[in-house]
């Protein structure tokens, strides 16, 4: 199902922590310890290096881009305690856009509102916050809001509901659609995951999901193609994948996707929501599909094996 | 002694945090090991203290700050503790003040010395490595002093031409050799014999440097400054650069790890709590932390020799006692791999490459202590890390197809780009709009997309439901009948089944849907013995999976009633299957609640099915239903294609389908999510022409106001320049003339593209304008400068 059609030599110095292909899928953006982000051109098959973004002082955890519709912006965490968005100016130019200071850890995660909400960005830290920057585009001013103490020791990812997930009361006027309710999910060293709405101008705790036994290290909410119901993928620690499903976001169910032989490190949904990409110390990616029977089959099992194969035989 | 003696034989005793408050006013500058190192001295404002270090705790042995005498001396920037003697302290004081002093002595008597030279504040304070009675300051007022604690004066100064020094320390390869560091980024290499010049001097940092430090084996000089950046010098000649370290804070001390050639203890003047160990060949991230203290880190030692504990004072008034164990190692913590999957099937994955070469460190020699063994070997693994980036390509996936099957090589973007231009949504009949677009779909793999076009072509083709509404029957009601799924009926059809489980129909291209073929491929092996809908279907591309519940299988049949289980649950309405089942044929719509909620682990226990299952199904003919409306049918396929994502076919079908959706009850709300994805999809992929045919044919307001989003266009008459909003067309009310809406190449009034320049407001035709400006650049009618460049 799966098979390798390039390996890109990134240049970077240290390890690589996130890779991201943007809206279009036309660039993908990688990060590392060394400091850097680096912004590559994959049109056509071919990687080339279009911009190398330095401002930060220590790793680079993750990179975020924002909806087109806000220009090319590119949102970047670090362990200096930073948050960065770049703005892509004239072709390949990119500078400092914003600079968010106000963490007193290691940011480990960034994530973009979904566009109808406007330029939002979410940032969690190991400081145990999480922070709700929100760029007003007209003047270019950034508002920032803390959830202070989300998650004790720290907070590890972020991931926001898309905006068109049912609400549970759908009021079919227009108007009632303004004012929908963000939510947003943060998964923590506290061994959850926590569901969070917007409450007037405060964030407030909706719900808790326990069911790790270690930390949480990534939590992906599911795209909504239009399904009567929520899904929320967490990694762990704790070598679990799980998948939690809700209709009505007040009562959360949760199925193990699988129990990995190492540490998951991350969990990404396709543009649909139907395929589920896990990475993990195991340096594996592997796919997965719900079947009919809302079981999740792995879809790529032996391609998986063969491209560690071809990893191997690499670096020797 | 006696005391440290025994913690350093029991070891693995000693390797464990302590910590102890010291004062409750003023804070901690710096610290200082003496040479038995049991004890630490701790110097900062109002205080000075001498403690004992145990295995578990700490103890005050003596406080240099009682009594009457308190001057300002006492405000020490650094302390050292003299090499030889354990009873000899000196300290650097904020007035300029170096002090030395003798703690076997009683009261005011301890302090021994006070060296009031400094005219600005000293910073540092050292005892020479190999001459016990030397001592050199460093100060603000940009001296170096040696002192010799027998005397009582200075015995030389050594004028480093810069503002301040900072930091001074011994090396401990050379005799009479120091290191001076500046505010001015300079290090300085003196020669104590030589006190008109120094003997090295080089521009280390760009800002001033705070801190140095000599390696205890090597010739390598640490420097740390306020750029943020620990330096490693090689000394050896001309000074160069060998390592660069990233912190993330201004650098306050370092302190080279003893034991680990490559590791080095840092802490910041501000904002970073933690002290920091690095390990050199990996600049970017720390190799462990300490996150105790909880305001600056002020003075870090080692405790002698031993790797394992480092201790530290902090401006939070604590002493630590650190345990190699309980730090943390940020880059355990993180993340190694990264994975994106894009929108057109590939991925991209980074990960760490793993180097082969540590899983052969050598186990052979027994070395007498673990602890040793085992950080040796991270200290292996601890080099750089290094990442690819791999790409994937997801294949369309050709498991469980009969090989009679066209396949379309397709990859699935393209399919979905093929389909968004190639179907067909309005304008034509029904029949021929749906037998256009199941042609569409078949061509790019979509076989379930086929199939449920060619139902919307069979059921709604003939506009019979759009013309009588009202055969509400009892369908619909007997939904929840169906649920309940009795296996008495299946089995009975299961026997009718039977009969013609042999003939293999191979015309499924027909459009007839009676005569769709459902092909089970029973061969569990495919999927590793765990029997799955997914591998024994039809199998489309990938990604757009078949679920059994958006086919008809007109006809199946069971070997064993666990098949159902897996998936093919009969489910079609009781009455219906009971009316035909004495012909011949019969026709299920399995559409409904096809989702046994299964335990994943029972199933995959149970055995594998049994060998001579047939492997095909079929449908001879499907007799006229006039009393059944399929509505709920149809809703129910077309919600199963929104399920698996096809927001596609769901959207296509609806729109094409014209008026007649309004008999499908589905959702608007669910409705506008498909609209809303299916645009969002299209404009991934930069097909925006098709998103706004898809938004004009929306039937939903919200929608179709999406197209409306900032397209208004400000008009401006080209006569008198008045905002041409509220007028009609390009008639200005003002000074009422047509003028603006002629070419103001050919002087007729333009019809079509319309080319004009919002700066002066004139324009014309497209091809003339683009004529025109191939040669010029202003205006033709005004002069203005229309073009930018």
């Amino acid at each position: 199902m799966v098979s390798l059609i390039n390996t890109v030599d990134t240049g970077h110095e240290d390890m690589i922590h996130n890779a991201v292909l943007d809206y279009y899928g036309l660039h993908l953006a990688t990060c590392s310890s060394d400091g850097s982000v680096r912004v590559f051109d994959v049109k056509n098959g071919n990687q080339i290096l279009v911009a190398d973004l330095k401002g930060h002082q220590g790793p680079v955890w993750q990179v975020a881009w924002a909806h087109p519709k806000f220009g090319n912006l590119l949102a970047s965490c670090s362990y200096d305690r930073k948050v960065i968005v770049w703005k892509e100016g004239a072709s390949n130019e990119w500078t400092k856009f914003y600079e968010y200071n106000n963490h007193d850890s290691s940011v480990n995660s960034v994530a973009f509102a979904p566009a109808e909400y406007g330029l939002i960005l979410a940032c969690g830290s190991s400081d145990g916050s999480i922070s709700i920057l929100t760029c007003n585009i007209e003047y270019g001013v950034w508002d920032s809001k803390k959830i202070s103490n989300a998650h004790t020791i720290g907070c590890n990812a972020i991931s926001w509901c898309s905006s068109t997930v049912p609400e549970p009361a759908f009021d079919q006027r227009a108007s009632a659609r303004n004012t929908a309710v963000k939510r947003l999910a943060s998964a923590g060293c506290d061994n959850c995951v926590k569901i969070w709405r917007e409450d007037a101008d405060r964030w407030v705790e909706e719900n808790r999901l326990e069911g790790h036994s270690d930390w949480v290290r990534d939590v992906a909410w599911a795209p909504s193609i239009g399904l009567a119901r929520s899904q929320i993928a967490s990694a762990s620690q704790d070598r679990h994948v799980i998948i939690w499903n809700s209709t009505d976001l007040t009562t959360w169910s949760s199925t193990i996707l699988h129990t990995f032989d190492d540490v998951v490190w991350s969990v990404s949904w396709s543009m649909t929501g139907n395929i589920l990409a896990v990475t993990g110390g195991d340096n594996k990616v592997t796919l997965w599909k719900e079947n009919n029977e809302n079981q999740w089959m792995c879809i790529n099992d032996d391609a998986a094996s063969t491209i560690s194969q071809q990893n191997e035989q690499r670096t020797l | 002694m006696q005391k440290s003696q025994d913690s350093r034989d029991r070891g693995a005793e000693d390797l464990c945090t302590v910590s102890m408050r010291i004062c409750q006013e003023g804070h901690a500058n710096a610290l200082a090991l003496n040479k038995e190192c049991n004890q630490i001295a701790v110097a900062g404002r109002s205080l000075l203290k001498v403690f004992a270090i145990y295995s578990d705790g700490f103890t005050e042995v003596c406080n240099m700050r009682g009594g009457k005498n308190q001057n300002l001396s006492y405000s020490s920037n650094d302390v050292a503790w003299s090499t030889l003697d354990s009873n000899i302290l000196a300290t650097a004081a904020t007035n300029g003040v170096v002090s030395v002093w003798d703690l076997s002595r009683f009261g005011q008597k301890k302090q021994l010395h006070v060296y009031n030279e400094h005219e600005r504040t000293a910073h540092t304070v050292a005892f020479d490595i190999h001459d016990p009675h030397i001592l050199v300051s460093g100060s603000q007022d940009g001296t170096i002093k040696q002192f010799d604690v027998r005397n009582e004066k200075s015995s030389y100064t050594y004028y480093s031409n810069s503002e301040s020094v900072r930091d001074v320390k011994f090396s401990p390869h050379t005799q009479y050799v120091i290191s001076a560091v500046s505010e001015n980024g300079t290090v300085q290499l003196w020669d104590l014999r030589k006190g008109d010049k120094s003997i090295l001097q080089f521009t280390a940092h760009s800002g001033p440097i705070y801190t140095c430090d000599w390696h205890p084996t090597k010739n390598w000089l640490a420097t740390g400054s306020r750029d943020k950046q620990i330096k490693i010098w090689n000394m050896d000649g001309k000074a160069s650069l060998e390592h660069t370290i990233h912190t993330i804070a201004v650098v306050g001390r370092v302190k080279w790890r003893p034991d680990r050639i490559y590791h080095i203890a840092s802490c910041a003047l501000v904002v970073d709590y933690s002290i920091h160990v690095w390990d050199i060949r990996r600049p970017y991230i720390p190799f462990a932390s300490f996150n105790d203290h909880t305001n600056v880190t002020t003075g870090i030692a080692w405790k002698g020799d031993n790797s394992q504990l480092l201790l530290s004072t902090s401006k939070d008034s604590t002493i630590y006692r650190h345990a190699f164990k309980d730090a943390v190692r940020p880059s355990s913590k993180a993340n190694a791999q990264g994975a994106s999957l894009g929108h057109r099937g590939d991925i991209s994955f980074a990960r760490k490459i793993k180097l082969t070469t540590t899983e052969a460190v050598t186990h052979g020699s027994k070395i007498n202590s673990f602890v040793r063994q085992r950080s040796s070997n991270h200290e292996d693994q601890f080099h750089l890390a290094q990442s690819d980036v791999c790409q994937f390509i997801l294949k369309p996936s050709y498991i469980g197809y009969s090989l009679k099957e066209e396949i379309t090589h397709l990859k699935e973007h393209e399919c979905f780009i093929g389909c968004a231009k190639e179907l067909i949504l309005n304008g034509r009949k029904l029949v021929d709009i749906c037998e256009h677009n199941a042609n569409v779909t078949k061509k790019y793999g979509k076989h379930n997309a086929t199939t449920l076009w060619n139902f919307v072509k069979v059921l709604y083709g003939s506009n019979e439901f759009g013309k009588h509404e009202i055969h509400r029957n009892s369908f619909s009601k007997q939904k929840s009948v169906q649920t309940l799924r009795r296996p008495a009926q299946i089995t009975h059809a299961h026997e009718i089944l039977q009969w013609d489980r042999n003939e293999r129909n191979d015309n499924n291209n027909n459009d007839d849907m009676a005569d769709t073929v459902v092909q089970l491929d029973m061969d569990s092996t495919v999927m590793g013995g765990v029997s799955t809908t997914s591998s024994k279907q039809n199998y489309p591309p990938f990604g757009s999976v078949i679920l059994s519940e958006t086919q008809i299988l007109n006809e199946i049949t069971f070997d064993n009633f666990d098949l159902l289980r897996e998936g093919f649950i009969y489910v079609g309405p009781p009455d219906f299957s009971k009316m035909h089942s004495h012909q011949e044929s019969a026709l299920h719509h399995d559409v409904q609640a096809a989702r046994p909620h299964l335990d994943l682990k029972a199933e995959s226990k149970e055995a594998s099915p049994p060998p001579n299952t047939p492997s095909v199904l079929k449908v001879n003919s499907a007799p006229a239903i006039p009393i059944w409306e399929p509505h709920q049918f149809v809703a129910e396929s077309i919600m199963l294609q929104g399920d698996v994502g096809d927001v596609q076919t769901t959207i296509s079908i609806l729109i094409a389908m014209g008026e007649t959706r309004k008999l499908l009850q589905i959702d608007d709300a669910l409705v506008e999510t498909w609209f809303q994805t299916y645009i969002d999809q299209l404009h991934r992929y930069q097909l925006w022409n098709e998103a706004c045919k898809v938004m004009n044919l929306s039937w939903l307001r919200a929608v179709r106001e999406l197209n409306q989003q900032s397209t208004s266009v400000h008009t401006n008459c080209g006569e008198c320049g008045r905002s041409l909003a509220g007028s009609v067309g390009w008639y200005c009310q003002k000074c009422k003339s047509m003028q603006s809406s002629k070419c103001s190449v050919c002087g007729l009034i333009v019809r079509g593209l319309y080319a004009w320049c919002q700066g002066c407001s004139h324009g014309g035709h497209l091809e003339h304008i683009m004529d025109y400006f191939a040669n010029h650049f202003k205006c033709p009618k005004c002069g203005h400068l229309c073009e930018y460049n």
